[in-house]
C-alpha cells in the first residue's frame, strides 16, 4: 500500500491520506474477517458520516480490477434511534437515505426496544429502589407499560445529565451489538475518532470504570466473544475528520444530545470534552499521549472468568461494593435485616451502580438484568 | 423545623458531607470520618503492634488533622503504636518558621515527641540560600527532592518503622489524572498504592488516601485544630493547576468522582513490587543505591546529590532531565572540559563581549572580511563558564577554559579565547536623516561571534572555501543540532542577523 503524499490542505490528498489511515487501522483491527458481514454504526454525527463515506469508497469495486474480491460481504448501516427521549425523529429517515445513496442496507433500532428481549418477548421490568447506598432490585415479570413508556420513566428518574448521557450510551451500545447479532454480522465498525477516545478515556476514569479500560481501548477487543468491534478512525483526530467532511462534501445530520448547548459543567462527559479540547489547544499531543497511556494499562478484565455486569455486559470487579462501603461510610450501624430482594451491587458493575445512585425515586430497568 | 441528621436522626444536621452529600450532625461526621480512616488502616494492614510511627508534620491542615486522628485512633482502637512527629525545616523565612511554631504547639497538645530536621544541617543549604543562588524559578525541584530524602533521614535518626504522610484523596486523584495526561504509565501504576515500600527503605503510607480535602478542612474547623494555612512563598503552584481545576469541576458535578478516579487507578495498579538492585522488568523502574550517600536511586547518583553538587560548585543545573550524559562524561574524567557538568544557562546574546576575554590584539579592531567569520548563534550555542563560584564548597577543580559549546550535547565548538570583538557601527544612524530606512533599524546590538577561520574549519564549506555563508549544525554526528548561521562578513551586518535569527528572538 503506497503511502499517499499530503501536501497542503484541502486537496484530494487529504482524502487519500485519511483513506490510507482508515485502511491501516481496519487491517490491524480485523485482519481475519475477510468476507464477513459488517455492521457500520452511524449516528449522523461528523465522524460516523465520515465512516459511512469512507466505507462506501472502501467497499466500491476497483475500476482497474473489477474481478478483485472485496474484503467484506454485506455492509449494513445501523442507526440507533433515540428519538423517544431526545426528539428529532427525522434523523432516521435522513440516515436511511444516506445509506441508500451509498448502496448499503440500513437498519434502524429504537432505543426503547432495549427494554424487550432480543426475540422481542417481554422480560418484565426491574425497579432499582431503596436508599441510594443500599439499592435493591425488585423484579416484576409483567408490566402494563409499553417499551416507550418504560424508557421515558427510566429517563425521568435519572436526576443528572451525566446519568442520562450514560444511559443513552449504554443502551445504544447494547442496541448496536444486538442489531449485529440479528443481521448476522461478525464485525462492527464504530466511528470513534482519537479525540473522542481520549475524552472517553478520561471520562471513564472519572466514573470509576478504569477496570474496563483495556476492553475499551484494545485495537482488537477480545470481548464480546462473538462480535469484533473495531474503530477504524482511531488514528484520526476530530479536526482531520472535519477537514475530510468538508473536502469530500459529506453531509452530516446532527442530533442534539442531552448536554448540547449547555455549559461545560453540565455533565462529566461534557466537562471532560471541554477540558481535553482546551488542553489540545495548548498541548497538541495530549490526545495521543492519553491514548497511548490508556492502551498500556492492564487490569485482567479480559479474562474469561471475570464476572459480567448484567446490564452493560462490562467486566465486574469482585470486591468493588465492599471497597465502597468501607471507604465511604454512609451508615453508622450496618443494617442487619436481610432484604429478600437482591442488592444492586450483586449484578451491576461499579459504573452501573454509579448510574443507579444518580436516580431520584425508583429507576426502571429492563427485566433481563435479573436472570431467572 | 430544623433538619435532622440522616445518620442518627436525633441531632440537628449542621453540615452537608462533601463525599456523600448527606446532611449530618457534628458527632456523626467525626465518627464516619474517623471510621473511614480506621478502615483504611485496617484494610491495608499498615501497622503492626508496637511499631514506632513518624507522622510527617508540616503544620498545615492535612498533617495537623493526621496527627490528631492518629493519636485519637491509636487510643480508641488500641493500635499500640509509638507515635512521634517529624518535621522538615526547609529554611523558608515567613513560611516554614511560622508553620513550625504550629507543629511545636501540636507537640504539646498531643503529647508526642517532635523531631525537626533542617536542610541546613543535612545539606548545608537552606531554601532561602538556594533561592538566592538560583532565583525564583525551578526552586521547587530542589525543595521536593531534598524533602523526600530529609524525611527518610529524619526517620532513620528517630529509628521509626513507618512514616505516615497527609496526602489526601484529592491529591491522589489529581496525580492519577496528571499521569494520564503526561503518559507516565509506570507512575500511573504506582501512584495509587497506599504504601510505598522497598526492602531497604522505611515504608511510607497515606492513611488519608480516601479522605476528601474538603472534609479534612471541615474536621479541622469543627475540632478547632491549630493549623497554619498559607502558600509557600516560593511556590507558584502552576504545574498541577490544570488537573486540580478539572478535578474540582468533576467533584462539583458528582461528589463521588474523586473516589471513582481512585477506584479506576487502583484497577491499574501493577502487582509486582519494586525491589532494590533488581533487574527491571516490563518497563518497571529498577532501584539501586546512590554511590555517594547510599540513598535509593535509579541512577548512579541520587537526584539530591546531583543537585547538591551543582549548588556546591556554584553552577546549579536547575531542571530535572536526562542527566545521565553528564554523569557518564564525569566518570570518564579524561577531558577537563567534559567534567564541567553544571552549565549556567548563559545565552550568548546576553553575554557582553567584554566578559569573553577577547584576544587583546583583535579587540577594538573592526574585523576584516578575510579573517573573521561572524557566527550568529541561536540559543543552541552557549558559553560555558568554568571557574567555580565563590560559594564553592567542593574541592577546587582545576580552572577550565571557556568555550562555546553546543547547548544540546555540550560539544566544544570554539574556545572563547579565540573570539574577537569589534566596535559596532552605528547602523542607520550613520546615514543622513532622510536616507535612513526605518525598516532596517532592527538590530541594535551585534549578537554575532567573530572568530577566525582556523577555529571553525569544522564547519562544512569553511576549510575548502566552497561556501561563503551557510547554516551551522553541531559537529557531533550524534547530535547535529542546528546552531545558527555563518557568513564571511562580505555581507552587511544586519542581513546576517535577520537571516539567521530564529523566530522569537527580539531584534
Amino acid at each position: 500500500m503506497p503511502r499517499p503524499q499530503t501536501q497542503g490542505e484541502g486537496g484530494p490528498n487529504i482524502i487519500d491520506a485519511l483513506l490510507y489511515k482508515f485502511r491501516l487501522a481496519l487491517m490491524r483491527g480485523a485482519p481475519l474477517s475477510d468476507g464477513a458481514n459488517v455492521l457500520v454504526a452511524v449516528s449522523g454525527g461528523p465522524s460516523s458520516c465520515c465512516l459511512l463515506e469512507v466505507m462506501k469508497r472502501f467497499h466500491a469495486i476497483d475500476p482497474a480490477n473489477p474481478r478483485k474480491p472485496r474484503k467484506f460481504g454485506k455492509v449494513i448501516v445501523c442507526y440507533v434511534d433515540p428519538s423517544a427521549v431526545l426528539g428529532y425523529p427525522e434523523t432516521a429517515g435522513q440516515i436511511a437515505e444516506a445509506a441508500a445513496a451509498a448502496d448499503f442496507q440500513c437498519v434502524t433500532v429504537t432505543l426503547e426496544s432495549m427494554f424487550l428481549n432480543a426475540d422481542e418477548s417481554d422480560p418484565g421490568v426491574v425497579n432499582v429502589d431503596g436508599p441510594s447506598t443500599e439499592a435493591t432490585l425488585v423484579k416484576s415479570a409483567t408490566s402494563s407499560l409499553s417499551p416507550n413508556e418504560r424508557l421515558q420513566q427510566c429517563f425521568q428518574s435519572l436526576g443528572t445529565a451525566t446519568a442520562k448521557e450514560d444511559m443513552i450510551d449504554l443502551l445504544t451500545n447494547k442496541a448496536i451489538l444486538r442489531a449485529a447479532r440479528r443481521a448476522g454480522c461478525t464485525l462492527v465498525l464504530r466511528g470513534d475518532t482519537s479525540t473522542r477516545m481520549a475524552v472517553n478515556t478520561v471520562a471513564q476514569t472519572s466514573k470509576g470504570l478504569g477496570f474496563a479500560m483495556p476492553t475499551e481501548m484494545a485495537e482488537r477487543p477480545t470481548w464480546p466473544a462473538d462480535i469484533e468491534v473495531v474503530r477504524p478512525l482511531r488514528d484520526l483526530s476530530a479536526k482531520q475528520i472535519a477537514i475530510f467532511n468538508r473536502t469530500a462534501k459529506v453531509e452530516t445530520f446532527v442530533t442534539p444530545g442531552v448536554t448540547t448547548g449547555m455549559p461545560a459543567k453540565a455533565s462529566i462527559d461534557r466537562l471532560t470534552e471541554a477540558f481535553v479540547v482546551g488542553l489540545v489547544k495548548d498541548f497538541p499531543m495530549t490526545v495521543n499521549t492519553v491514548l497511548r497511556t490508556a492502551m498500556k494499562v492492564r487490569t485482567g478484565c479480559e479474562e474469561k472468568e471475570t464476572p459480567r455486569c448484567t446490564f452493560c455486559d462490562g467486566p465486574m470487579q469482585e470486591d468493588s461494593q465492599d471497597w465502597r462501603t468501607k471507604h465511604t461510610v454512609t451508615q453508622l450501624q450496618p443494617t442487619s435485616e436481610q432484604d429478600a430482594n437482591p442488592p444492586a451491587a450483586s449484578v451491576l458493575c461499579y459504573g452501573c451502580q454509579n448510574l443507579c445512585r444518580d436516580r431520584k425515586g425508583a429507576l426502571m430497568l429492563p427485566g433481563y438484568i435479573l436472570p431467572h | 423545623m430544623p433538619k435532622l441528621c440522616v445518620l442518627c436522626s436525633t441531632e440537628r444536621a449542621v453540615l452537608k458531607r462533601p463525599k456523600t452529600a448527606q446532611q449530618i450532625c457534628r458527632t456523626c461526621f467525626y465518627q464516619v470520618f474517623e471510621t473511614e480512616i480506621h478502615n483504611t488502616i485496617l484494610d491495608a494492614k499498615l501497622f503492626a503492634r508496637g511499631d514506632r510511627v513518624a507522622i510527617a508534620a508540616s503544620g498545615g491542615k492535612d498533617s495537623t488533622v493526621l496527627a490528631h486522628v492518629m493519636t485519637t485512633l491509636n487510643e480508641r482502637y488500641d493500635y499500640g503504636l509509638d507515635l512521634c512527629l517529624l518535621s522538615v525545616d526547609e529554611g523558608i523565612t515567613g513560611y516554614r518558621d511560622d508553620s513550625l511554631e504550629t507543629v511545636k504547639r501540636n507537640e504539646t497538645q498531643y503529647r508526642i515527641p517532635l523531631k525537626i530536621v533542617s536542610y541546613e544541617e543535612l545539606y548545608g543549604w537552606s531554601m532561602d540560600a538556594i533561592v538566592k543562588e538560583i532565583g525564583m524559578k525551578n526552586n521547587c525541584t530542589f525543595c521536593g527532592v531534598f524533602r523526600r530524602q530529609a524525611l527518610d533521614r529524619g526517620a532513620a535518626l528517630l529509628k521509626v518503622d513507618h512514616i505516615v504522610t497527609g496526602h489526601n484523596a484529592d491529591d491522589i486523584a489529581e496525580t492519577v489524572l496528571m499521569n494520564i495526561f503526561r503518559g507516565d504509565i509506570s507512575r500511573l501504576q504506582r501512584c495509587t498504592a497506599i504504601r510505598t515500600a522497598t526492602d531497604e527503605t522505611i515504608p511510607r503510607s497515606k492513611p488519608f488516601k480516601y479522605t476528601y480535602e474538603k472534609e479534612i478542612v471541615m474536621y479541622a474547623y469543627f475540632k478547632k485544630l491549630d493549623y497554619f494555612s498559607t502558600e509557600c512563598i516560593y511556590s507558584p503552584n502552576a504545574y498541577r493547576g490544570y488537573a486540580r481545576a478539572f478535578l474540582k469541576d468533576l467533584e462539583a458535578i458528582r461528589p463521588s468522582a474523586i473516589m471513582d478516579i481512585i477506584h479506576s487507578g487502583e484497577a491499574w495498579q501493577s502487582k509486582t513490587e519494586v525491589k532494590i538492585n533488581a533487574v527491571g522488568k516490563d518497563g518497571k523502574v529498577t532501584v539501586g543505591t546512590c554511590e555517594r550517600c547510599g540513598y535509593m536511586s535509579s541512577q548512579k547518583m541520587c537526584k539530591a546529590c546531583v543537585l547538591l553538587e551543582g549548588l556546591n560548585s556554584g553552577l546549579p543545573k536547575v531542571a530535572i532531565g536526562n542527566s545521565s550524559k553528564y554523569r557518564q562524561s564525569g566518570q570518564s574524567g579524561g577531558r577537563p572540559s567534559k567534567r564541567d557538568k553544571n552549565m549556567a544557562k548563559a545565552d550568548l546574546q546576553d553575554a557582553p563581549p567584554a566578559t569573553l576575554s577577547p584576544d587583546p590584539d583583535a579587540s577594538n579592531a573592526v574585523p576584516t572580511p578575510a579573517d573573521d567569520c561572524p557566527v550568529q548563534a541561536t540559543n543552541a550555542v552557549e558559553l560555558s563558564p568554568s571557574s567555580p563560584s565563590p560559594r564553592s564548597k567542593a574541592a577546587a577543580a582545576p580552572p577550565l577554559a571557556k568555550h562555546l559549546r553546543c547547548r544540546k550535547c555540550r560539544t566544544i565548538l570554539v574556545p572563547a579565547s579565540s573570539l574577537t570583538s569589534h566596535e559596532q557601527g552605528s547602523g542607520q544612524q550613520a546615514f543622513g536623516y532622510r536616507k535612513r530606512d526605518p525598516a532596517l533599524e532592527i538590530a541594535t546590538t551585534c549578537s554575532a561571534f567573530h572568530v577566525s577561520e582556523a577555529d571553525v574549519d569544522w564547519i562544512d564549506g569553511v576549510a575548502d572555501g566552497s561556501k561563503n555563508e551557510d547554516k551551522i549544525s553541531c559537529p557531533n554526528a550524534k547530535c547535529g543540532t542546528k546552531l545558527g548561521a555563518w557568513s564571511w562578513a562580505g555581507r552587511s551586518f544586519w542581513k546576517i542577523v535577520t537571516c539567521a535569527a530564529p523566530a522569537g528572538t527580539d531584534h
